[in-house]
């Protein structure tokens, strides 16, 4: 059964994938102003707000699992700090790429990608933590801390970040200095929608795969650990 | 005369995916002085550390007088109990008579001098009073380390090793303590290797095996000694 | 009530006195941010012209590195023959032993930094005799502390926690590190109270944040 829910995701997934990168690479126009290069924010902008949804599921599960003592919380919150750092690395290269032909810089000091940054080191940190820590309930329940406090910090950090680029504004040059990234045609959403639902379909399939595994070493270390009575 | 009862109901404790204790009861009241026996990774050390507020049990209740303090009250529990473990959690930088006052204070002890006299004599740590723990030798800290755990008068009292590292003397010293805290209506759980000598003492003998408890021998004394030695010995030489 | 500010004033008093005598935390804090800013003063070549955001972002990141590892090592002392499982052991709550290391840290970040001041003072020609100064410190060393202790509680059994803590703790200190940073910008340009009061709210609202936050989740830190 899980199998075969697991196939169809799979499938689910790979076909919406293959159909996106058609439409983003081939089908959408290309715009006028940032010129090709504006290809890779039909990658970026979806994988940074699942990013941060899955921050969220992190903060979410965390306090659940402290909450409810409940170990599935534990593997959702793992899982997802793991993936939404996947995509938290894929949103920094792909920002990055379209930074430097757009703006002019590889990386300026504007609030938004301050957060973004900070939030990425405070999750790896977290998994770090989480893996040098010895195996128990201990480990867990102190990384739902870390979890929290990462939460918490992150208004604080935006807030801060923002009065900061205000006092230093950051400079940027190139074609599209004065204008935001949105999307302006009708074909560019529709393009950017796909893509967003795609990249979320592929989410919560590889967000399952790893709660799977978990799930597999939490019961091979259970079975191989524990006293026979 | 004291009539404390401390009773744990389907203790069980896990490390990590490691099942230390499961299911266990044990009952200790005013005036038994029960020895806690059972081989390297028995659970015994672990059901101290329970006993003492180091760690919680996943499941089950530990319960004084039918009141789970342990759960509910546990300040009430802690000011009950009273524990010297194999670490002996004294300041290395502190004198003997700096740490003691220090966890006087924490105990909420009014006169912190007065309270300790007997104990000090009694256990030989008048020269060593002013004493940096750092420069004192093994058996002097562990000495210290038990006044730390008797200076509240607690009701239940827990040794996990203790006589490990003292000379004769001392450990002479210690059994008159012990005997002395169960005339006035402690009750003690004490854990020990040198099982001929502390069966001495003890009223009650309780073995472990595997987390949980293999057989207690309620009512010790001179003529079950030898059975008592044999079956823990046949225990402990099982795999 | 009264009980819990007895044994608070009693951890704080025990801390103080350790620290008196093998002087462990100070040293710690006040050597590594010391030599940090001397490096930092030859790497940006501040004899010849700097601005008042540089010296304020050296200060306050030397600072920052130096506390944590000060804070570590407050913790390491307990860990030396387990003294906090005494403390666990005594009838008094979690938080209460929170705010004892929480207050006691805070002091020697602050008996640290009378030594690191000067020393900044003379190499980057800055006065920091300054009420607006002063606060600044004082509210810094409060959130350094708070979220300091609150994490080197929760690294106690983990490994290679010299390497973890800091990493764990820089990213969670931006808002108090920007916040300090401009403060002492403006503070050394001579602005008004008016500018640095945003960013000392920044600094008020995460010490408040995380103060409160770390007494209700004392008592999950140290449960084993």
């Amino acid at each position: 059964m899980d199998n075969i829910i697991k196939n169809k995701l799979l499938l689910f997934s790979s076909f919406f994938m293959l159909v996106n990168i058609y439409l983003i690479f081939i089908w959408v126009p290309t715009e006028a102003n940032q010129g090709a290069i504006q290809r890779i924010l039909y990658i970026h902008v979806p994988v940074s707000q699942i990013s941060m949804i899955a921050i969220i599921i992190v903060a979410i599960s965390s306090v659940l699992f402290l909450l409810k003592r409940n170990e599935f919380w534990d593997k959702i919150a793992i899982a997802s700090a793991e993936i939404g750092l996947l995509y938290g690395t894929i949103m920094l290269l792909s920002g990055i790429l379209w930074a430097k032909p757009v703006w002019g810089v590889w990386w300026t000091g504007e609030a938004k990608l301050t957060t973004a940054l900070i939030l990425y080191l405070i999750y790896v940190s977290y998994i770090m933590f989480r893996n040098y820590f010895p195996i128990g309930s201990q480990g867990q329940r102190i990384a739902a801390i870390i979890a929290i406090i990462g939460a918490l910090d992150t208004p604080l950090i935006y807030f801060a970040a923002n009065l900061w680029s205000e006092a230093h504004p950051p400079i940027v040059l190139g074609p599209a200095s004065e204008n935001d990234s949105s999307f302006s045609s009708s074909e560019m959403r529709i393009v950017w929608l796909f893509s967003t639902i795609s990249f979320m379909i592929f989410f919560v399939y590889l967000l399952r795969v790893r709660y799977k595994l978990q799930d597999n070493i939490s019961k091979y270390l259970k079975i191989t650990t524990e006293r026979p009575n | 005369m004291k009539n404390n009862h401390l009773l744990c109901k389907s203790i069980t404790k896990r490390f990590g995916n490691n099942k230390v204790i499961s299911n266990l009861d044990l009952s200790l009241k005013s005036g038994d002085v029960a020895l806690l026996l059972g081989k390297n990774g028995a659970g015994k050390s672990t059901l101290i550390k329970l006993l003492s507020f180091l760690s919680l049990p996943d499941s089950g209740e530990i319960t004084i007088n039918d009141i789970n303090y342990h759960k509910n009250d546990s300040e009430n529990y802690r000011r009950q109990v009273g524990s010297a473990l194999h670490e002996n959690m004294l300041y290395n930088d502190l004198t003997v008579k700096e740490n003691l006052f220090f966890f006087s204070k924490l105990y909420f002890i009014q006169n912190p001098e007065k309270n300790l006299e007997n104990l000090i004599k009694n256990l030989s740590l008048s020269e060593y009073i002013d004493k940096k723990i750092r420069f004192l030798s093994h058996g002097i800290r562990k000495k210290v380390s038990i006044a730390k755990a008797l200076l509240h008068n607690p009701n239940f009292i827990f040794f996990d090793e203790i006589e490990s590292g003292l000379d004769k003397n001392s450990t002479n010293e210690l059994e008159d303590l012990i005997l002395e805290k169960k005339q006035s209506g402690a009750g003690i759980l004490l854990t020990s290797h040198m099982i001929r000598q502390s069966i001495n003492i003890s009223n009650k003998v309780v073995i472990m095996n595997k987390g949980n408890i293999s057989k207690i021998f309620s009512n010790v004394s001179s003529k079950n000694h030898k059975e008592i030695i044999n079956y823990y010995e046949k225990i402990t030489s099982q795999i | 009530m009264k009980n819990a500010l007895i044994a608070i004033f009693n951890i704080v008093k025990k801390d103080l006195l350790i620290e008196f005598r093998n002087k462990d935390v100070i040293l710690s804090i006040s050597g590594f941010a010391t030599i940090i800013i001397f490096i930092f003063s030859f790497a940006f070549d501040v004899g010849s012209s700097f601005s008042s955001s540089t010296a304020g972002g050296i200060l306050w990141s030397s600072i920052s590195f130096a506390s944590i590892i000060g804070i570590n090592r407050s913790f390491v002392i307990e860990n030396e023959n387990n003294t906090l499982g005494g403390l666990l052991m005594a009838p008094i709550s979690r938080d209460i032993i929170y705010l004892g290391k929480m207050i006691g840290n805070f002091i020697f970040i602050t008996i640290s930094e009378i030594v690191i001041l000067p020393i900044f003072a003379i190499l980057f020609n800055f006065s920091i005799l300054s009420i607006e100064f002063i606060i600044c410190c004082l509210l810094a060393n409060i959130g350094l502390s708070v979220i300091g202790t609150l994490f080197a509680s929760l690294s106690i059994k983990v490994r290679a926690k010299e390497v973890l803590l800091p990493m764990l703790f820089l990213p969670c200190i931006i808002p108090i590190l920007f916040a300090s940073i401009e403060a002492t910008s403006l503070i050394f340009q001579q602005k008004s109270w008016s500018e640095l009061f945003t960013w000392f709210q920044i600094i008020i609202a995460f010490n408040l944040i995380f103060f409160i936050f770390s007494l209700f989740i004392s008592n999950v830190i140290f449960e084993d």
